[in-house]
């Protein structure tokens, strides 16, 4: 794995009011690797990505993505891109055309953009729904096409806000089976915030936990899964109560 | 033939749907009878109390219609004008003020209530000497800021609503798929906001089309307008041209209303689609 960071988070503090939302966070991800951020609701995660994206302004600390300053850069520069936990598809585009978005803004030339599509389609397998709108899609569907538009953007930094938590159990488990075989064929670059246990586990290369705007950091699997406060043995006692 | 096509239920049946088609058909009866007399009364000269009909019926009011100088085509004309420009003016600042009336609620809520406080009649006679002093009293441009007054504090509260957090989440997700402010307001505002965007220019082109008590007050009756020519004939007593100047004046609405409705019928806007 590459050891030049692709993005740094430095000692960013947000505040609302009397409110401190995010207090000295640090963090690193590395190119080609699911940072996956650990929290439960209300602990800052949410905030943590919308800075990185350009949303919303540090209060202090820097945001550096491939060492260079994010700070001056507006959002549609940065090339992060921001994934919501709905799918928000354009309702007024098709399937071809959502997944396309991003190549259209970029004036790729049209047969381009058809054959880069066209194979996105397929290793999501939407082949078929080309040209149907948003509310002719279920839930797993729109989070599929979601998917490959922000992978066809090209991002240098992919920003994941709970993107399974709308989903049922099952359709949850196939979009994380997606997500993994995307990774690695795609070779993305990615921060995920989730509060699911298990989904941190099964989509995470390296792991941090986050919880009333501080984060803390693992240098390995074995070390998450062995600190009681992440959740995880609790999971497998569970399991294994089972 | 088949049992069922006899049995007692379906007759139950078809008996219900005569009855609910008899009450349909008589309420579109009430509805539409009064306007057919409209038409009527129109169509002719002279009227008789207590005749429905005029005394000679012909295309007489009609054919004086486009003549030079017809007071009623001027007023028809002056209120056609008008109204577009209002109704355009106010949905576009209903857009833009009503996102910061929705993000800054308080005061600015209170604000734009404010012209709904009281009657429009009363607040324009209370702006009327403001009106006056600027010179804008008796004169198409006052009765085109006093209107355009109280359109935009309706669309500015029918907007402030529509502003949801999903239309915020989408101008996120726009931005940061590289989008320019106008792949902003193209992709992800516009196809949220173009139904109640034509709602609203509508509902304000109706106001200003239909509205009396402003362009009476502040245009001072020197203003033309089809609501003023309508009243004065009524007051005269002259039901032709009242009948004639109130088809002109329900006609537009009933299009608008009828093209706008068709619009909004369509599933996504019109030529959106890239590529």
């Amino acid at each position: 794995m590459d050891n030049t960071p692709r993005a740094q988070v430095s000692k960013v503090n947000v505040g609302f009011g009397n409110i401190q939302v995010l207090s000295n966070i640090s963090l690193v991800v590395y190119p080609n690797e699911t940072l996956v951020v650990l929290g439960g609701s209300g602990c800052g995660k949410t905030t943590l990505l919308k800075v990185m994206a350009g949303l919303q302004r540090a209060d202090s600390g820097v945001v550096y993505l491939d060492e260079m300053d994010l700070q001056a850069i507006p959002s549609q520069h940065r090339r992060v891109v921001y994934l919501d936990q709905e799918a928000l598809l354009f309702e007024h585009l098709t399937v071809f055309e959502n997944v396309a978005f991003s190549l259209r803004l970029r004036q790729v030339p049209t047969k381009r953009v058809r054959e880069q599509v066209d194979e996105l389609l397929e290793a999501i397998g939407l082949s078929d729904h080309v040209a149907k709108r948003s509310w002719q899609l279920s839930g797993g569907q729109k989070q599929r096409i979601a998917f490959a538009r922000a992978i066809l953007a090209e991002p240098r930094l992919l920003l994941l806000d709970e993107p399974f938590g709308s989903l049922d159990a099952f359709t949850r488990a196939e979009m994380q089976q997606l997500y993994q075989s995307l990774a690695t064929r795609y070779q993305f670059t990615a921060l995920l915030v989730t509060h699911d246990v298990r989904e941190a586990l099964v989509l995470g290369n390296r792991f941090a936990v986050m919880s009333a705007g501080k984060l803390h950091g693992y240098e390995s699997r074995a070390a998450f899964i062995a600190d009681r406060s992440t959740g995880v043995q609790e999971e497998i006692a569970f399991w294994k109560q089972i | 033939m088949s049992d069922t096509t006899l049995s007692p239920r379906s007759l139950r049946v078809g008996s219900r749907d005569w009855r609910s088609r008899s009450i349909i058909g008589l309420a579109l009866a009430i509805f539409t009878i009064p306007y057919l007399l409209l038409l009527w009364l129109s169509l002719g000269t002279g009227w008789s109390y207590p005749n429905l009909s005029p005394d000679k019926v012909n295309f007489g009011p009609w054919k004086t219609l486009f003549a030079d100088g017809n007071e009623l085509l001027r007023a028809a004309l002056t209120s056609g004008l008008l109204s577009p420009f209002v109704a355009t003016l106010s949905t576009t600042i209903g857009m833009m003020v009503g996102r910061q009336v929705q993000s800054h609620r308080g005061i600015w809520r209170f604000i734009a209530y404010l012209p709904f406080a009281c009657s429009p009649v009363i607040i324009g006679i209370c702006l009327l000497d403001l009106f006056i002093r600027v010179g804008l009293d008796g004169s198409l441009v006052g009765v085109f800021a006093i209107q355009s007054i109280f359109a935009s504090a309706f669309a500015v509260i029918l907007f402030s609503e529509l502003w949801s957090p999903e239309i915020r989440q989408m101008e996120n997700l726009v931005q940061t798929l590289g989008g320019t402010r106008w792949d902003v307001w193209r992709h992800a505002v516009w196809p949220r906001l173009w139904k109640l965007s034509a709602v609203c220019w509508l509902q304000t082109l109706l106001f200003s089309w239909l509205d009396y008590s402003l362009v009476s007050t502040i245009g001072g009756g020197v203003v033309p307008a089809l609501t003023l020519s309508v009243i004065s004939y009524v007051r005269e007593a002259s039901m032709n041209q009242a009948a004639h100047g109130t088809i002109i004046l329900l006609v537009p609405p009933i299009v608008f209303t009828i093209l706008v409705g068709g619009l909004l019928r369509r599933r996504v806007p019109t030529g959106a689609v890239d590529g």
